[in-house]
């Protein structure tokens, strides 16, 4: 009696969602919280980012930290901050929140990393838990505690968790694109308030198009991909209230793209032309010539403005006359167009750096710990080494796995469209707008920066394929993929 | 009777005292004029001297005060004689450590600080070198060594005087003006509508005192006139013309036609090129370095300006000697020699960038810094043992002039000019130093060696040499081909057989598509027939 009142209580409150939000939590508890403290080294990064918000490097030995070892504490600027927001971006106001929570409980001079390592927690735990949620509702237990389990372990992977305590946008990137997903499919399933998940849904996707500058073309993605969500009702103010979300969304990207600070377009301007057009072109003189740029530059070719000794300040007026006015990102892409040659190498070579989550550039440990520089942690990263080590890296790979998948769900699309069931379309939506939002980042890489620190500005198109591939493997084992869609809202 | 003869009949102990001098002085002179004749040997022994060891103390390096950088500019001044300068702040001082300089530069830039108290100023009452003060709070006893009286005042339009030049309208704030000394004085400055001059600077034996001192006007400059005296430097200078932004993707043609210009002009002149660390095997860079060597031909020395520094995180910063050797390389193998190195100057207090940048160079030419990023910090400078001191050519022009042309001020300077970018400022820049009657020095005929694993590279009286070989100035161009393999086609093993098999299979998907259309054609008419069976049943 006793045994089954406790099994009926657990499966009452430990519904799936509840036990993969509690797994990720207590795995990811253990990775940061518990020493060794795992984080990501600075890779140079993070001044444009913390100086603006009032932190400072404290440690005597930064300089030396680079690259090879997580630091957790920093300094608060105690008088006037002469920093000006040097990035404009999301992050800030995440940043600018654990700094007060910090104030609060530990010190008004010192920062540590963990508080904002644990507000990134509590919201991925959130986010875990709506996803899961979306995907087990109404699921037989058996089933829902499997795609727990598979949510468990690549959720609570530290190839993404360790990325909280950094600095780096691509905490907010991967919780915000798990909450769009999670909201979306809510929807879908008219599971809670509407409205409620709708602001969710355009709030996250807000967040996420501002977070980091190569992320300008999702809130376009998501505003017109979104259009759909316009007709799952038919009252006016819903309809009302989501065009303006959806425009103000498509205005946010536009803003995103403009707002971009000069340098940081002059470090990508310079590698977009001497790590990606001229890297593969046969003749870089006569490229140049096509952009009407003097064949002089050619020495350039192949270069990385991140290499310590340069031939040329990236930001020189010289540049600026003779290289970069002379190109931008409509003219790279159309000279991607017409050499697809050359777009299907640099395709391939994205896709060679596209399976990586943990960028094998930055160490994971404190100095502290005594581990060698650079070191990266292996706790809990059994998916992410996995997929490093097995996916096939080619282009041709990414594109089978985006006709599979839209294969997989288009049926159930073409019968909603044909019963015009508006809300029942939603799903193929998100996945498409997950697969574009990663296929964007892997374009706006290229043309935007070439191939270098490619790795790390491809992490949006490992985190939707992640995301993809998490909920169709979900709706297999959950047998939603084509069958009768009971639990979907009619 | 020649001599030689007289020493072959005298036995050598009997040599007569003035003739075995005179036979001594011939025989240095022989060996004095062989050394000269193979460089790198003669000269190093002849120019063996030690440099001067200066140690400049700072109360306040008074940022945010229109005095803020001029310590840098001290140091940069100083270093342009030839001295190892080691820079500390008041408070950084150690006891008893003034003793093992010959030379102390004490710079007071706030008078509201005390520092009466220290280590410091206890030394200094008993250091026995020479001393300058620059700025407030000159000690007592220096004063009284010095004779001086002075007036102070809170804000002053003044205009400064020394050697040739003069500059207007100083605004000076806080100043002391000199009104009686003993000793030599130096420039003088003076007030609108008032008779009286002061000195800018003097010196008595061993002490020298310049009350105003500060980056950017012409009492940056004077205080050479100043520091030659006090550092006892006898050196005949020159003024040098430096071109300095030229890149591989500069427009060499303008470059090749400016030297030129010059060439005919009779002006030699400097050119600082950016190093180039990879492709240096492309046509584009055959072409730098073939505007180069017409360069070098046409009176033009090259210095190796010091590359961008972009990153100070990278674990890959210790290369960059290899770098500097491979690029002084590349331009040696095209015949070009490179004589020194052109850096911002706190490359030279910064121990990576002078023995991994600097090391292969023995003359420099030092920039003012503009963004410093440091590797290894130190508080001494390595001295060269040439090493120029540089000015903008348009901050030259600003000072009033006397008389048509300027002598050599006291320190090696050059007068930098950048690279104009556009045809206007080309022709207006070489206008500019066809104008100019000044007499401008030859580069390479100060000596100058750098040395890497490859080659030695010298110039010694005007001429260039690699690895002891004199090189030859030819102004002939080549013509660089555009032609070249950038993408390497690799090995291709097994090529026909991969066509081949390319081909069967082509033949066998074409065939097998033919089937399956066969199939299909047969199928929908099998099966149109069967319908229309059914349908007439």
């Amino acid at each position: 009696m006793f045994v089954r009142s406790v099994r009926s209580n657990l499966l009452r409150f430990g519904t799936p969602s509840v036990v993969a939000a509690l797994g990720v939590l207590i795995i990811t508890i253990l990775a940061l919280f518990v020493p060794p403290y795992i984080g990501m080294a600075d890779n140079g990064d993070y001044f444009r980012i913390i100086y603006s918000n009032g932190l400072y490097f404290s440690a005597p030995d930064y300089d030396q930290q680079y690259l090879g070892y997580f630091v957790k504490e920093y300094g608060i600027f105690q008088y006037f901050n002469e920093n000006n927001a040097s990035l404009f971006s999301s992050q800030s106001l995440f940043i600018r929140i654990a700094i007060i929570v910090n104030e609060w409980f530990y010190s008004s001079t010192w920062f540590d990393i963990r508080f904002q390592a644990a507000m990134y927690l509590l919201l991925y735990v959130a986010a875990v838990y709506l996803l899961v949620e979306a995907l087990t509702w109404k699921l037989s237990a058996k089933r829902g505690y499997l795609i727990a389990a598979l949510a468990i372990f690549l959720f609570a992977d530290t190839g993404y968790t360790a990325y909280f305590s950094s600095f780096f946008g691509e905490s907010i990137v991967w919780i915000m694109t798990m909450f769009v997903l999670a909201s979306g499919l809510l929807l879908w399933r008219k599971r809670y308030n509407d409205y409620v998940l709708l602001a969710i849904f355009v709030i996250s996707a807000l967040i996420l198009t501002t977070s980091k500058q190569q992320n300008a073309p999702v809130g376009l993605i998501v505003a017109v991909l979104g259009v759909v969500l316009v007709f799952i009702r038919k009252e006016k103010k819903y309809r009302l209230i989501t065009w303006t979300a959806l425009i103000s969304l498509f205005v946010v990207g536009v803003g995103t793209y403009v707002l971009i600070p000069k340098e940081f377009v002059n470090i990508n301007k310079y590698h977009a032309m001497t790590r990606g057009v001229l890297q593969y072109s046969e003749d870089p003189e006569a490229t140049l010539r096509g952009f009407g740029i003097d064949r002089q530059y050619a020495v350039l070719n192949g270069t990385i403005h991140y290499l310590p000794y340069t031939t040329v300040d990236v930001d020189s007026q010289l540049l600026e006359d003779n290289f970069y006015s002379k190109y931008g990102f409509g003219s790279i892409l159309t000279h991607y167009i017409t050499h697809p040659d050359q777009a299907v190498k640099m395709l391939n070579l994205a896709a060679r750096n596209g399976f990586t989550i943990r960028p094998p550039a930055m160490g994971n440990f404190e100095k502290s710990e005594g581990r060698e520089f650079g070191k990266h942690t292996t706790f809990f990263s059994g998916y992410s080494l996995t997929k490093d080590a097995l996916a096939p890296k080619t282009f041709g790979f990414v594109v089978i796995w985006m006709a599979l998948v839209i294969g997989f769900y288009m049926p159930t699309f073409v019968q909603a469209v044909k019963t015009r069931n508006a809300r029942q379309q939603l799903r193929l939506g998100l996945v498409l707008m997950l697969i574009l939002m990663g296929l964007s980042g892997v374009f706006v890489s290229i043309i935007g920066a070439g191939d270098a620190d490619l790795s790390k500005h491809l992490f949006h198109f490992t985190a939707t394929f992640d995301l993809v591939t998490f909920l169709l493997i979900a709706d297999l084992i959950g047998k939603r993929l084509w069958g009768v869609q009971d639990e979907a809202a009619v | 009777m020649p001599e030689w003869r007289k020493l072959r009949e005298l036995d050598v102990p009997f040599l007569q005292s003035e003739l075995r001098s005179s036979i001594v002085v011939r025989l240095m002179m022989l060996i004095l004029c062989m050394s000269l004749a193979v460089p790198g040997v003669g000269a190093a022994a002849v120019d063996e001297k030690r440099p001067a060891h200066v140690l400049i103390v700072y109360d306040s390096l008074a940022l945010g005060s229109s005095k803020e950088g001029n310590i840098e500019a001290l140091k940069r001044i100083v270093a342009a004689f030839g001295a190892s300068v080691t820079v500390q702040s008041i408070d950084q001082y150690a006891s008893g450590s003034i003793s093992s300089y010959e030379y102390v530069i004490v710079v007071r830039n706030r008078e509201d600080l005390n520092i009466g108290h220290t280590h410091f100023l206890k030394d200094l009452s008993t250091y026995p070198g020479a001393y300058l003060h620059i700025g407030a709070d000159l000690p007592q006893s220096k004063s009284a060594q010095l004779g001086l009286k002075e007036e102070y005042r809170a804000r002053e339009t003044v205009s400064l005087s020394i050697g040739q030049l003069k500059e207007s309208s100083m605004k000076v704030s806080g100043g002391r003006f000199i009104t009686s000394y003993d000793g030599k004085g130096y420039g003088k400055f003076s007030m609108d509508g008032k008779q009286q001059t002061y000195p800018y600077g003097i010196q008595k034996g061993t002490t020298a005192y310049v009350p105003y001192y500060e980056r950017g006007n012409l009492s940056e400059l004077a205080l050479g006139y100043l520091l030659k005296d006090w550092l006892k430097t006898e050196e005949q200078t020159q003024l040098y013309v430096l071109l300095t932004e030229i890149y591989p993707f500069s427009d060499l043609q303008a470059l090749v036609r400016l030297a030129d210009s010059l060439y005919e002009a009779g002006i030699p002149f400097i050119v600082s090129v950016r190093p180039v660390f990879s492709n240096t095997d492309y046509p584009a860079m055959k072409r730098y370095l073939e505007a180069l060597k017409h360069v070098q031909s046409r009176n033009g020395s090259v210095v190796v300006q010091a590359p961008n520094v972009s990153a100070t995180i990278s674990q890959d910063m210790t290369t960059l000697d290899l770098k500097m050797a491979e690029f002084i390389n590349v331009l040696a193998d095209y015949g070009i020699a490179p004589l020194g190195v052109g850096a911002e100057m706190y490359w030279t207090y910064d121990q990576h960038y002078m023995t991994k940048g600097m090391g292969a160079f023995d003359s420099s030419v030092l920039f003012p810094n503009k963004e410093i990023k440091h590797m290894a910090r130190v508080d001494t400078s390595q001295p060269f043992s040439s090493s120029l001191y540089t000015m903008d050519m348009s901050q030259m022009e600003q000072l009033e002039q006397k008389g048509l042309f300027l002598n050599p001020l006291p320190m090696n300077t050059a007068l930098v000019l950048d690279f104009p970018t556009d045809e206007e400022a080309m022709e207006a820049t070489i206008q500019r130093l066809m104008e100019e009657w000044t007499s401008f020095g030859d580069y390479k005929n100060i000596s100058h060696e750098v040395n890497t694993e490859k080659y030695t590279i010298a110039s010694r009286g005007g001429i260039l040499y690699l690895n002891g070989e004199a090189v030859v100035l030819n102004a002939a161009d080549r013509l660089i081909s555009s032609e070249y393999e950038y993408i390497s086609k690799g090995e291709k093993s097994f090529e026909k057989l991969f066509t081949m098999q390319n081909k069967i299979l082509i033949v066998l998907i074409l065939l097998s598509l033919f089937i399956f259309g066969c199939f299909l054609i047969i199928g929908h008419r099998m099966y149109k027939r069967k319908y229309e069976v059914r349908r007439r049943l």
